[in-house]
């Protein structure tokens, strides 16, 4: 086999075995299903069923896990979500989820803060947050 | 100075008294642009029509004036936007914006500042200058990244008046499934020097138009792959030509009702929009809709759209308009959208105006066909 061919292939399996976790302060007792998670990052609901403020965390556009989040959770391409936060944004209706660059900070933050919601690859996920979803 | 500038100077002031004392102020700023180019290929009317536009030519955008011509153009849909957030507490932020737009000679202006307050998770006030929410796209009617279409349906969104001076109330809906959102809005609005106005009575003149009383609300609810929208309002309304040294007319009332929906389902696309407004008091109504159906493949869109608009005008009307200045016209094209990246696009439309309008419009705009393409980028 070319050796060029290798690259795109070795990415696209990578992909195709990468889980994200859904993270929150281990404090956190709300289960939450794709859709409740979906709302909360699109900015149609801003509590956790408990009723309790939800803050979520995103990463940037870049990091395979947003794509799989995007995909899996949202059911939107990168771009489809740029569209609708853009119209948000531009028409004075919300703000998007934060956005951090590396799956640590999200997992920093998520466990000092029982408000925060995060996503991260799920090889990163360490006992100082609890998971609440897989996808 | 302008109003505009006053309103900031009124704004800020209630901005800084409302913050905390130990003031922890934090920015953000964000943007979008669209590089249009774009001709008419073939149409109607030849030459220099009586407003004074080279034709055949084509009406992209009504609001700004933005006409395509017998040449390339990059200046009806092009436009750079930039928008800065302060934010004086977590709860209060005075937001602006700043167009330049090619229609304009690509001019500097401050289109929108707002006082922007959320009394809880579900309800916001904001206080300043605005969009109007006339139609479902109307407050993103700039950022072409956020719309499949190189320019909006001008069918459908042609309308004197956008933005307006006021305060609307924002409150967050859940229910059941279906989320939502209700805006109840007030205010008024003066466009000095109406581009839109320039369209009729020629690109030399000098129209003002004036909304006062605007009081209006809209209610979108969404679940899963569906989102209505319905909007009704009403206003005074009055113009005149300073140009020809007329004042004020007198007030008449109109209503505006407007429908919306959109379905985004298995990567199928429809959207819907219907308009209807009633201005008996003035001439008659206007009955206006666009409909859309297509296809989202992976990184592209292909969307199919027919729109019409038609006014009504009626026998001995006060603003003594005749069935020569009657306005018809049906438009349909295809634009296909593609995905250069998660925040830009490019997108390429060929469009048919059809003209059915009275004499007057017939013989200065008439039918056109169009192709223009956009690069359109947020930030």
């Amino acid at each position: 086999m070319n050796r060029l061919l290798l690259v795109p292939l070795l990415f696209i399996g990578i992909n195709a075995f990468a889980e994200v976790a859904v993270v929150v302060h281990p404090s956190n007792a709300s289960v939450l299903n794709a859709e409740e998670i979906s709302k909360l990052y699109l900015g149609r609901s801003k509590s956790f069923p408990d009723g309790k403020a939800a803050i979520p965390l995103a990463l940037g556009d870049s990091s395979g896990a947003t794509a799989i989040f995007n995909e899996k959770v949202l059911n939107k391409t990168g771009s489809q979500i740029k569209a609708y936060w853009s119209k948000l944004v531009f028409t004075g209706k919300g703000t998007p989820p934060k956005e951090l660059a590396t799956d640590q900070e999200v997992i920093d933050l998520v466990s000092q803060n029982p408000s925060v919601i995060g996503y991260v690859d799920k090889s990163a996920v360490n006992a100082s947050v609890k998971v609440v979803a897989t996808f | 100075m302008n109003k505009l500038n006053r309103i900031t100077l009124m704004l800020l002031p209630i901005a800084i008294l409302s913050a905390p004392t130990a003031l922890a102020v934090d920015y953000s700023y964000s943007g979008f642009m669209t590089v249009g180019l774009g001709r008419v290929i073939n149409g109607s009317v030849s030459g220099q029509n009586e407003v004074g536009l080279d034709c055949p030519c084509m009406i992209s955008d009504y609001s700004q004036a933005s006409v395509y011509g017998p040449a390339w153009d990059i200046k009806p849909d092009s436009k750079l936007g930039l928008q800065g957030s302060v934010l004086f507490s977590d709860d209060l932020m005075l937001t602006g914006q700043v167009v330049s737009r090619g229609s304009r000679d690509f001019d500097v202006n401050l289109e929108w500042v707002y006082l922007s307050y959320q009394v809880n998770d579900s309800n916001t006030v904001q206080l300043g200058r605005k969009r109007l929410p006339l139609f479902y796209y109307s407050e993103q009617q700039d950022v072409g990244f956020t719309y499949p279409w190189v320019h909006l349906p001008g069918q459908t969104y042609g309308w004197e008046a956008v933005n307006y001076n006021g305060m609307n109330w924002s409150h967050n809906l859940q229910l059941g499934e279906w989320s939502g959102n209700v805006n109840v809005f007030g205010g008024s609005e003066t466009r000095k020097d109406s581009d839109y106005l320039k369209l009729y009575n020629g690109l030399d003149s000098e129209s003002d138009t004036k909304w006062s009383g605007i009081f209006g609300a809209e209610i979108v609810l969404s679940k899963d792959w569906f989102e209505g929208r319905l909007m009704v309002m009403q206003s005074d309304t009055q113009g005149r030509v300073v140009s020809q040294g007329q004042d004020w007319s007198e007030k008449t009332m109109q209503q505006i009702y407007g429908a919306s929906a959109l379905v985004d389902y298995n990567d199928f696309l429809f959207t819907t929009e219907l308009f209807y407004s009633d201005r008996t008091e003035s001439y008659g109504r206007d009955l206006a809709y666009t409909l859309s159906a297509g296809k989202r493949f992976d990184g592209l869109v292909v969307l199919l759209t027919h729109g019409m608009y038609q006014q009504k005008i009626y026998r001995d009307n006060p603003a003594e308009l005749t069935e020569d200045s009657r306005e018809k016209h049906r438009n349909t094209s295809i634009v296909v959208k593609f995905d250069v990246s998660a925040s830009s696009d490019f997108k390429i439309q060929l469009e048919r105006w059809q003209d059915y309008s009275g004499s007057w419009f017939k013989q200065n705009y008439g039918d056109a066909s169009t192709l223009s393409m956009a690069y359109n980028l947020v930030f």
